[in-house]
């Protein structure tokens, strides 16, 4: 019995013995509080059933340092850092979805954009520093003591799995950090990652010093050792259950998951069109999806680019266009690649970043931080395309409609991956909402 | 004995000598010439420039200091009443360093919190009242117990009181210290109605006020008068700016506040005096510069150092205190504080300090370090080096030879990435980032010289660090070696420096006890007498009895005899007893984390079969790496949690020092918990301070209450953060009450600490909530099932106020029972894989499977002085200990109806931190896992940059909280490890605290040991692996075989193991070795040569790439071994790995 299904038991002996319905345990607690919020003493009777999207697996492309929103997605009248006149750093164009604009650079995206949804309404209250503003964006809440929470990756992973039984169900194309990963959940939630796409993840990639008739012997050896093991041993589960791992482990690393980093095999062309690094690790994305992969975080940040990454304070400013024109292709690349495929529908993207950036310029002619309005881009993923969802007021430094908060959005990526946001996981006996009162931005279901 | 007596004591006793240089203006002030007639006094001399209010604080009566400037002697008028208590008189500044003042000269002494010194303003228009266009001059000597940055040491303020009855925000004029500045303050007065006030505040830029040391300090100035403010430390001007409000004409508030001494604010401890006062006088005139001058005089003590007393082969090194925190080497003689000798010039690290208590505690910051020794200097033409992190000075016989610069890194991470240069020797060690360098060139005679080498550390907030700093010596263009009075050779080589400094750093972790043991002698007699008191108490109680043999069952001790009872009740078996090896496996695990080396296995087969395991429980709990396998659960527990960049996420100090400490020196547990709950000493570098620390969360005292709860009392209040806790017995005022006791004041209610969207007028059935958020707790113990506080035993208590020492004593009062079940059931858990009581920290509701052996071994673990090596041995001569593991845990968490009754251990898998130690113990390379840190060059503050070291044993790692997702800021040779260990249940941030870890297998486990870096490392067999040796040696091949097999798995191979290895290994075996081949070594990488500093070039992003490539190619293979027949046997070692036998605990 695991901790899990201990609790389980708790509850259900608490909930009888302070004499709640049976029917009511499946209505979560923090529904319940929210009904009672609103007024409503029933059950939830009255409240809006969480619509059920049908994506089956999510890329979310990870802006880290905070990209500036009126610098991409919302961009709003020219700026000038030297006459310190506050406002976007490029020229605005106009895109396949009528009277939303992008900033020039996107300018690949721009045609396509009716696949998108455009979020320009995201915020919180987390600015001074990365780290914390990066949790919040992966876990909906801030740092408490008590609890370790979950990404939003590590959630897709533990309610829905990988959707092959070749493949993890999250990976990770980045730094490994505590907020991308799995809290209270467990390891089992947690991710594969890899830094580099030639290099393939770290743990089931074998040395190249291994070749295949060595790894055949090594194999031999080892059936033996283990058999020997299982003999001389009592036979527990826990060791069954780590031999097993061992025999998972020989086939995760076989030639049937790993020839999914084998990008060589892909048409130059198409690689050519995702472009750089960044590029690869977005066409790698489209191979895990292939392979059974749940949720993919990819990392955009290579600040070789233009020195600071996407936290172009000073002069990080002046490259940032590189850094654009990079996501831009390779985005572009990638929903035209999962449409090609058939996979679009199936797939959610999500082009986050811990916040967003203010119009005015800093002394170095670059920008500080800004959280209580930013952009979250959606594509793919079944929802209702081409919506802008959202409005900034004249400099983007203001919500003024449709405010969308980090729950909701993360509750809207729920939903289009058919999770309940409102369902409770448990950290030990101690029932924790998948996020805090999150509502889906229902606009963009059908 | 004051503070000054034992500073002027400790100068005489140890001959002094200091030849540092005096700022230029002491001397101008001893040159300044008075055409008056010369006052006698420095009183004299205060009068003749006629201030308004002056104290000199020499006489008091019980109300308070009379104001020598009236007219009338007797006068009561601005009198300076004492409010709350003063900590009594002092020495003020005396002869001979301060030739003004008579060697009575008495100041008065504030604690911060304790008292001030408060003056009533009579009224309208009062000579305490400054407005626009009056002259002031405020002057006072000062010497501060600390000088932090941030705090506002109050010397003297009008208004701001926040008394009732009178407008807050009502500074008239304030002048306070901040850090080693001077800050003058006063709130403006609007000319027109309704606009908003500002504060205006003037503050010094580099006025080096240090701590434990007169100053004189004295600020002029004409109020509505722009550019008019001047102000003095030590008679000399110093520069500043107005740096909040701005500089302004208009006039300050004014009302009829009164003016304190001392503190503001209502006397709270942050805008507090703290330290010595005297001659505080008020002008309403402004003293000229050379006035002020001539109030400072200071005669510099004559000094020498005493070279005899230095031993001939040895570096002594002394450290002084109290020099300011500016970048210069102009200050007074600092005092002397510490010395101790080692045999060479290099300062990479030092011993640190401990208090009374024995923890660790941070030196003043900056200090001085003088390292002194008699060098015998060979003849012929030599070059001398030094390298230092701070500014740094040499001088040989006296006469300065070499210097090297103030730190001087900006911490912008725009910063160059340097080249390494080699053109200084021909194998040099490069320069480290933040170091600096100079060289001389010496010609030698072949006799002995006084060498002195000093250096600043720390100071400007920059980490108090010691990079590489040495002095080396070495012929024109050869290699350098470091400078030794003794025979110790130690070249400049990366070959022979990087084992030296491991070395030397292990090193000091011995020393550092003989530290502590020597600081806190009284307190360990105090524990002593404590624990008399707690076996008394307990020997008062009802002892346990411990039952009779039960037949047929084995038995080596009473937990035998209270398991056996019942396993006999329940026709239970036994499992089999663990063969010898398998035990030492255990056991070695269990104690020092890492499996038996091939030395310890021989020498216990060599010992006599029966007295073989006492021999190897005596032995291994001995061994110093029982405080390594111990850290890595503690820090679980306490939710150890430091960051080493920016710390937001909910972190600590890493105060996982202080545990490893704790367990070196095998601290009784009831002293473990006091410390751990007072918070002292050191906070950014590893005293218990560190746990006190919760970054960015809005009740840190409320999450350390939920630790303090759940890790010692088994009390589980997670869900009391935010509401009543639904399973639990505990309400959320239970919690904050705790919480409040360890904030030392009521504990208030954070919005946070809600359910979201909940609406406290209509409470669930589920959830309620009885605390509502703003609300304040007091402190106060809630627990009373648990114990009821009785009255403490007379000097129980430091302090009997203190509500943390209050909660430390009741926690661990004898009489609380739980406490010491907790400790025992946590230490059973871990030796016997499931606990008495289930779960471990969460003790509501739950009965113990075997009461009465609890309760013995709680009797048992306080009258021997709540050691954990007791208890330890205790369970490890059970038979219990000693039997197979045939259950697993599965199997025990089926069991609904009933508890465990311990016919064996249950099943274990090693530790994440095991698994890495053992991997290195067994192959013999070291970790080489480069530095936890980020700002290797110290350039930022260090309360933002932490330094946690090269780690030596798994515990040490941390993440390397890259949420800036930079290839530069990654740790490319810590990874691999930090990965590892995540897989096997290991976490390297620790947001909250956990007792078990997570043991699902998963197929990441298995796959990172068979393909990750740190199975590659294990399994290659380069020229710096063990088993290459063991390769090598002429041995037939199936020693070979056996020697691998217990090395690794501590066994003898089974028949068929043996057979399918010799096969594997057999062939080419005779012809395995190249006799000619060469050691290989390593090509240099790039490392070190990227920080935070520098991180946002490009080069350090190519840097960090090509290092992760190095590291994923791993250890270069050995030459000495044929390439085929290599590779087999390093398949061989992989297999060994791989099997689930490997991490399983016999």
């Amino acid at each position: 019995m695991n901790q899990f299904e201990s609790t389980r038991r708790d509850f259900i002996k608490q909930a009888s013995a302070t004499g709640l319905a049976a029917s009511a345990l499946g209505t979560s607690w923090q529904q319940l509080l929210a009904s009672e919020k609103h007024g409503t003493k029933g059950h939830g009777s009255k409240k809006l059933p969480m619509p059920v999207g049908k994506a089956e697996h999510c890329i979310m492309i990870w802006l880290g340092g905070g990209s500036c929103h009126i610098d991409t997605w919302d961009p709003k009248r020219k700026g000038d850092p030297k006459a310190k006149k506050p406002g976007s750093y490029y020229d605005p164009i106009s895109t396949a979805i009528p009277g939303t604009q992008v900033c020039e650079h996107l300018s690949q995206c721009a045609p396509i954009l009716d696949r998108f949804n455009i979020v320009r309404s995201v915020h919180h209250e987390v600015i001074d520093e990365h780290a914390a503003a990066t949790n919040r964006m992966h876990t909906g809440r801030p740092t408490t003591g008590t609890i370790t929470y979950p990404s939003v990756g590590s959630v897709v992973a533990h309610q829905r799995g990988a959707a092959s039984e070749h493949a993890p169900a999250y990976v990770l194309i980045g730094y490994p950090n505590v907020t991308r990963g799995p809290g209270f959940l467990g390891s089992k939630a947690g991710y594969v990652y890899l830094t580099d796409t030639n290099a393939g993840p770290s743990g089931f990639t074998r040395s190249t010093r291994v070749g295949q008739s060595r790894q055949d012997r090594r194999e031999r050896l080892l059936t033996k050792m283990r058999a020997n093991y299982r003999q001389r041993s009592f036979g527990g589960q826990t060791i069954q259950d780590y031999d097993e791992s061992v025999a998972e482990a020989l086939r995760l690393s076989g030639p049937e998951f790993m020839k999914v980093f084998e990008l060589d095999n892909e048409k130059s062309d198409l690689r050519n069109a995702y472009g750089g690094e960044f590029g690869q690790r977005c066409l790698l994305s489209r191979r895990l999806i292939q392979s059974g992969v749940r949720f993919i975080e990819v990392s955009h940040n290579l600040n070789f680019v233009n020195g600071t990454g996407w936290d172009t304070h000073n002069d990080g400013q002046l490259n940032q266009h590189l850094l654009i024109k990079e996501l831009d292709s390779a985005l572009s690349a990638l929903v035209l690649d999962l449409e090609q495929n058939k996979l679009l529908d199936k797939t959610l993207i999500v082009v986050a970043s811990e916040f967003g950036r203010p119009a005015k310029f800093d002394g170095g002619g670059g920008r500080g931080h800004q959280s209580k309005a930013f952009s979250v881009v959606l594509a793919g993923g079944g929802l209702q395309n081409g919506k802008t969802i959202g409005e900034t007021n004249e400099l983007g430094e203001e919500i003024v409609s449709r405010p969308v908060s980090v729950p909701d959005l993360h509750a809207t990526i729920y939903c289009a991956l058919g999770i309940d946001p409102s369902e409770e996981l448990f950290s030990g006996d101690r029932p924790v909402p998948i996020t805090d009162l999150g509502q889906p931005v229902r606009e963009l279901f059908g | 004995m004051n503070h000054m007596a034992s500073v002027k004591r400790s100068l005489c006793l140890l001959g002094l000598s200091l030849v540092l240089p005096l700022s230029a203006s002491l001397s101008y002030a001893a040159e300044e010439k008075s055409s008056k007639a010369k006052p006698e006094s420095y009183r004299e001399l205060i009068l003749s420039h006629q201030p308004t209010l002056y104290w000199n604080f020499d006489k008091s009566d019980p109300e308070g200091y009379r104001n020598i400037a009236a007219e009338k002697q007797d006068s009561e008028s601005f009198k300076a009443l004492i409010k709350g208590k003063l900590a009594g008189s002092a020495a003020g500044p005396r002869p001979s360093e301060f030739p003004l003042f008579d060697s009575k000269n008495q100041a008065i002494s504030i604690k911060a919190g304790d008292g001030f010194l408060r003056v009533v303003d009579p009224g309208e228009k009062s000579p305490l009242d400054f407005t626009a266009g009056d002259e002031i001059t405020i002057e006072a000597w000062v010497n501060l117990n600390s000088t932090q940055s941030g705090r506002h040491y109050y010397v003297i303020g009008k208004g701001r009181t926040n008394r009732k009855g009178v407008a807050r925000d009502n500074q008239n004029y304030g002048l306070r210290i901040t850090g080693s500045d001077i800050s003058f303050l006063f709130r403006g007065q609007p000319e027109k109605k309704g606009v908003k006030p500002d504060y205006h505040r003037w503050t010094s830029k580099g006025a080096g006020i240090s701590a434990h040391n007169w100053h004189h300090i004295a600020v002029t100035y004409t109020f509505g008068k722009k550019k008019s403010l001047k102000a003095y430390v030590d008679g000399k001007s110093v520069s500043g700016k107005w740096d909040m409000g701005g500089d302004t004409t208009l006039a300050p508030v004014v009302d009829n506040d009164e003016v304190w001494i001392g503190s503001s604010m209502g006397g709270s401890t942050r805008s507090s005096f703290d330290g010595q006062l005297d001659e505080l006088a008020v002008y309403r005139t402004k003293l000229t510069a050379k006035q002020i001058a001539s109030h400072f005089k200071y005669h510099v003590p004559k000094a020498r150092i005493d070279w005899t007393a230095i031993p001939a082969d040895r570096v002594q090194v002394d450290l002084y205190e109290g020099i300011p925190n500016k970048k210069s080497w102009s200050f007074r003689p600092p005092r002397y504080a510490e010395t101790f000798t080692q045999p060479h010039f290099a300062l990479i690290e030092i011993p640190n300090r401990y208090s009374a208590r024995g923890v660790k505690v941070d030196r003043p910051d900056p200090f001085l370090v003088r390292a002194m020794s008699q060098v015998t200097i060979p003849k012929g033409k030599k070059r001398i080096l030094v390298r230092a992190r701070n500014a740094s000075r040499l001088y040989i016989d006296g006469e300065l030879v070499a210097e090297t610069g103030f730190h001087k890194i900006s911490g912008s991470a725009h910063g160059k990435v340097f080249d390494v240069d080699l053109s200084l020797a021909p194998h040099i060690r490069p320069l480290q980032r933040g170091d600096q360098e100079k060289v001389i060139e010496y010609t030698g005679d072949g006799k002995p010289h006084r060498v002195r080498f000093e250096m600043i550390v720390g100071g400007s907030g920059h980490r108090p660090d010691f990079g590489e700093t040495g002095v080396f010596i070495g012929d024109p263009e050869q290699d350098f070696q470091l400078l030794t009075p003794s025979d110790q050779v130690v070249m400049l080589t990366d070959e022979d420096w990087l084992p030296f400094a491991r070395q030397y750093r292990y090193d000091l972790i011995a020393v550092n006890a003989e530290r502590r043991r020597q600081a806190s002698a009284e307190e360990d007699q105090y524990w002593d007498w404590r624990h008399k008191l707690a076996k008394a108490e307990i020997q008062k109680q009802p002892q346990v009895k411990v039952p009779a043999a039960s037949k047929g069952l084995r038995a080596n001790n009473a937990i035998d005899h209270f398991i056996n009872r019942r396993l006999a009740k329940e026709e239970a078996q036994q499992s089999p007893e663990l063969n010898d090896l398998a035990f030492l496996r255990r056991l070695s695990l269990d104690t020092t984390g890492t499996v038996p080396t091939p030395e310890l296995v021989k020498e216990y087969l060599t010992q006599k079969p029966e007295t073989r395991r006492q021999f190897a429980i005596e032995r291994l709990l001995n061994d110093p790496g029982w405080a390594d396998n111990w850290v890595g659960y503690w820090q679980d527990v306490l939710a150890e949690n430091p960051n080493i960049v920016n710390p937001t996420l909910n972190n600590t100090g890493p105060f996982r020092w202080w545990i490893h400490e704790s367990f070196y020196d095998n601290k009784p547990f009831d002293r473990f918990l006091t410390e751990l709950v007072m918070m002292e000493g050191s906070k950014y570098f590893g005293g218990p301070a560190g746990f006190e620390m919760a970054s960015q969360n809005d009740a840190p005292m409320a999450a350390k209450a939920h630790i303090v709860g759940q890790t010692f009392l088994g009390l589980n209040m997670k869900c009391a953060r935010c509401h009543d806790a639904p399973f639990h017995d505990f309400k959320q005022r239970d919690l904050f009450s705790l919480a409040a006791m360890l904030r030392r004041s009521p504990q208030g209610v954070p919005k946070t600490s809600s359910i979201p969207g909940f609406d406290p007028k209509s409470n669930s059935m589920l959830v309620s909530v009885t605390l509502l958020p703003g609300e304040n707790v007091t402190p106060k113990w809630t627990f009373e099932e648990l114990v009821k506080p009785g009255k403490f035993p007379e000097n129980y208590l430091h302090s009997e106020k203190d509500t943390r020492e209050q909660l430390a004593a009741i926690i661990t009062s004898p009489q609380n029972e739980r406490f010491a079940n907790v400790i025992v059931n946590r230490v059973w858990k871990r030796y016997l894989g499931h606990g008495l009581v289930e779960p471990v920290d969460d003790w509501d509701g739950q009965e113990p499977s075997h009461p009465e052996l609890l309760k013995y071994l709680s009797q048992q673990f306080v009258t021997h002085g709540y050691d954990l090596k007791y208890l330890a041995r205790l369970i490890f001569e059970s038979d219990l200990y000693q039997r197979q593991a045939s259950t697993d845990i599965t199997k025990v968490q089926a069991m609904f109806d009933s508890t465990y009754n311990f016919s064996s251990p249950v099943l274990r898998r090693m530790e994440a931190e095991q698994i890495v130690d053992s991997l290195f113990a067994i192959c013999g390379k070291p970790l080489n896992a480069g530095r936890m840190c980020i700002d290797i060059d110290g350039s930022r503050s260090y309360r933002s940059s932490l330094d946690l070291g090269t780690p030596r044993r798994a515990w040490q790692f941390t993440s390397p909280s890259n949420e800036r997702d930079r290839p530069s800021l990654a740790l490319p040779f810590g990874q691999p490890f930090i990965s590892l260990m995540k897989t096997f249940g290991w976490r390297d941030t620790r947001q909250n605290p956990v007792t078990i870890r997570e043991y699902a297998s998963t197929a990441l486990q298995p796959a990172i040991l068979a393909n990750g870096i740190i199975g590659q490392r294990f399994t290659r067999l380069s020229d710096d692996s063990d088993f290459t040796e063991l390769a090598l040696e002429d041995q037939p091949v199936e020693a070979l075989v056996k020697a691998t097999v217990m090395k690794t798995l501590t066994r003898e191979p089974t028949a068929d193991e043996l057979k399918m290895f010799t096969e594997l290994l057999q062939p080419g075996y005779a012809d395995r070795v190249n006799p000619d081949a060469e050691i290989v070594s390593r090509e240099r990488l790039p490392r070190d040569l990227v920080g935070w500093s520098n991180h946002l070039s490009p080069r350090a992003n190519e840097i960090k790439v090509e290092l992760q490539a190095a590291v994923k190619q791993g250890d270069p293979p050995t030459r000495r071994l044929q390439d085929d027949w290599r590779d087999r046997y390093e398949d061989m070692l992989w297999t060994l790995l791989n099997s689930p036998e490997f991490v399983f605990v016999p």
